[in-house]
């Protein structure tokens, strides 16, 4: 009763003495994983998130309102530094993009190249393209001679006109200065000409003319370059797009849809030099079997109108 | 009830305000001490036992925060709320320098206790005339310069109205 008393009496004392007491053996034992300091610890951690949570949020929005005010103008640089970093990224990925895409012709290119062995090809890029008629960037310098065929993996695109020192002229199956000599696939059929041309009034691209009525062709049928033309023989021309003839005639027309579409080329093929096939398939690839790839076929008849042939 | 839940939430922010001060208000690196200064406050307006549990408390705070042996700055407040609250019995008056001066030696007073308890932990590894002066002294400026506006705002959570009081003639 009498401590009871005293500790009533002194009771601040007590507290002091208590709370004092309780410190040191805290501090003496010095260890700072005590399952009191624990708890402790996690008591204070939750205590304290709400209120340091609102703090970082007040701090973040104290920060963005200055930043809105006194880094107007550094923003506004950045701002226009990452538009013109944006232009000239859009410009590397156009670029990029354009890269992969030739790069992905270019191996189609060459694995078709490979392909044909007893073909020697010149690979041309084209540089200009109007009405039909292709410029490419090699020339007399280069090998390139009038009347050797230009094709792609794809097929026949036309034929060298011209040849300049250091470019050529290549007229395509939309020029009518083009003709060549082709067959139907699938039963070897060709027209009396023998041969395919653009046409002359741009109703169609190209047709095969003077087909004989009792010959077999029907639309959608494949054709190809005949034995007799500057091309290799079998590569695809076009296809068959509509089978016409006239009322008491004794010829039927076909209209042609080329294999390949000229307006969208950038690189072509020209065969320099070819190996007959019969030789190749016999012999192999022999530098004395290498003809000049011109070609075969008779010279056709001179169609063009008379003022034309006699014009000065 | 309510007091003391207000009580609690007041040591807790101030134990938080003091141990994530921004770095744009220290001085010379400086922090002012929010917890000895709610010390002082409630040994001035309530005695020493409130005192005491107030740098308990903020104390607690205080050492997980720092992660410091767990009653190293409770040993150093209580026994500052202890001493403060003994001596504010005989404060005549209210004047607001007064109470700053006694914040101001109040605030050297832990300090030196805090520091000399660390030194006792780490011989090897506390400078005290160093610390005292450079670290503990400024300390005590700052926290005694801002007092009366803080002691203002706890007066006017805590303080008691005084009820108009009628007489009978």
């Amino acid at each position: 009763m009498a401590i009871t008393r005293i500790m009533a009496e002194h009771r601040a004392e007590v507290i002091l003495g208590t709370l004092s007491f309780l410190s040191l053996v805290s501090l003496l034992s010095g260890t700072s994983a005590t399952f009191i300091q624990r708890g402790l610890t996690r008591v204070v951690s939750l205590s304290s998130y709400p209120f340091l949570a609102a703090r970082t949020s007040l701090e973040e929005g104290v920060g963005y309102t200055f930043d809105f005010v006194g880094r107007y103008d550094e923003l506004r640089e950045e701002a226009d530094e990452n538009k013109l970093l944006r232009s000239r990224l859009q410009t590397t990925l156009a670029r990029g993009e354009e890269l992969a895409a030739e790069n992905r012709r270019l191996r189609d290119v060459l694995d078709f190249a490979r392909t044909e062995a007893r073909l020697t090809l010149t690979p041309v890029r084209i540089i200009e393209n109007l009405r039909g008629m292709l410029t490419i960037d090699r020339g007399r310098m280069h090998g390139i001679k009038p009347r050797m065929a230009v094709i792609t993996e794809d097929g026949v695109v036309g034929i060298v006109t011209e040849a300049q020192d250091i470019t050529a002229s290549v007229a395509t199956l939309h020029h009518r200065d083009c003709r060549i000599a082709a067959m139907v696939h699938r039963n070897r059929i060709r027209a009396y000409d023998g041969v395919v041309k653009a046409s002359p009034d741009y109703s169609y691209i190209c047709s095969m003319e003077f087909i004989d009525m009792k010959n077999d062709v029907r639309l959608g049928d494949l054709v190809v370059t005949s034995p007799e033309s500057n091309f290799p023989a079998g590569l695809p021309v076009g296809t068959v797009d509509a089978v016409r003839e006239s009322a008491g005639a004794l010829w039927r027309w076909a209209e042609i849809k080329p294999a390949v579409d000229p307006y969208a080329l950038d690189e072509a093929l020209v065969v320099t030099r070819s190996v007959p096939e019969s030789t190749f398939l016999a012999n192999g690839v022999h530098r004395d079997t290498y003809r000049e790839a011109t070609s075969l076929a008779p010279t056709m008849p001179d169609e063009r109108p008379i003022q034309e042939r006699l014009a000065p | 009830m309510l007091r003391n839940i207000a009580w609690v939430v007041v040591v807790v922010c101030a134990a938080l305000i003091q141990t994530t001060w921004p770095d744009f208000l220290k001085i010379q690196g400086v922090t002012p001490e929010l917890v000895l200064m709610l010390v002082v406050y409630f040994a001035i307006a309530s005695g020493e036992e409130r005192a005491m549990f107030t740098g308990t408390l903020g104390g607690i705070y205080q050492d997980v925060a720092s992660k410091v042996a767990l009653g190293h700055n409770i040993l150093s407040l209580v026994i500052v709320g202890y001493a403060v609250g003994r001596i504010s019995t005989r404060l005549v008056t209210d004047h607001p320098a007064v109470k700053a001066g006694l914040v101001l030696l109040a605030g050297v007073a832990q300090g030196v206790l805090y520091t000399l308890v660390d030194y006792l932990q780490h011989p090897k590894d506390t400078l005290v005339i160093t610390t005292i002066v450079s670290v503990v002294v400024p300390a005590a400026f700052y926290t005694a310069v801002i007092t009366p506006f803080v002691f203002i705002a706890l007066d006017w959570v805590f303080g008691e109205r005084k009820q108009p009081q009628g007489s009978v003639t």
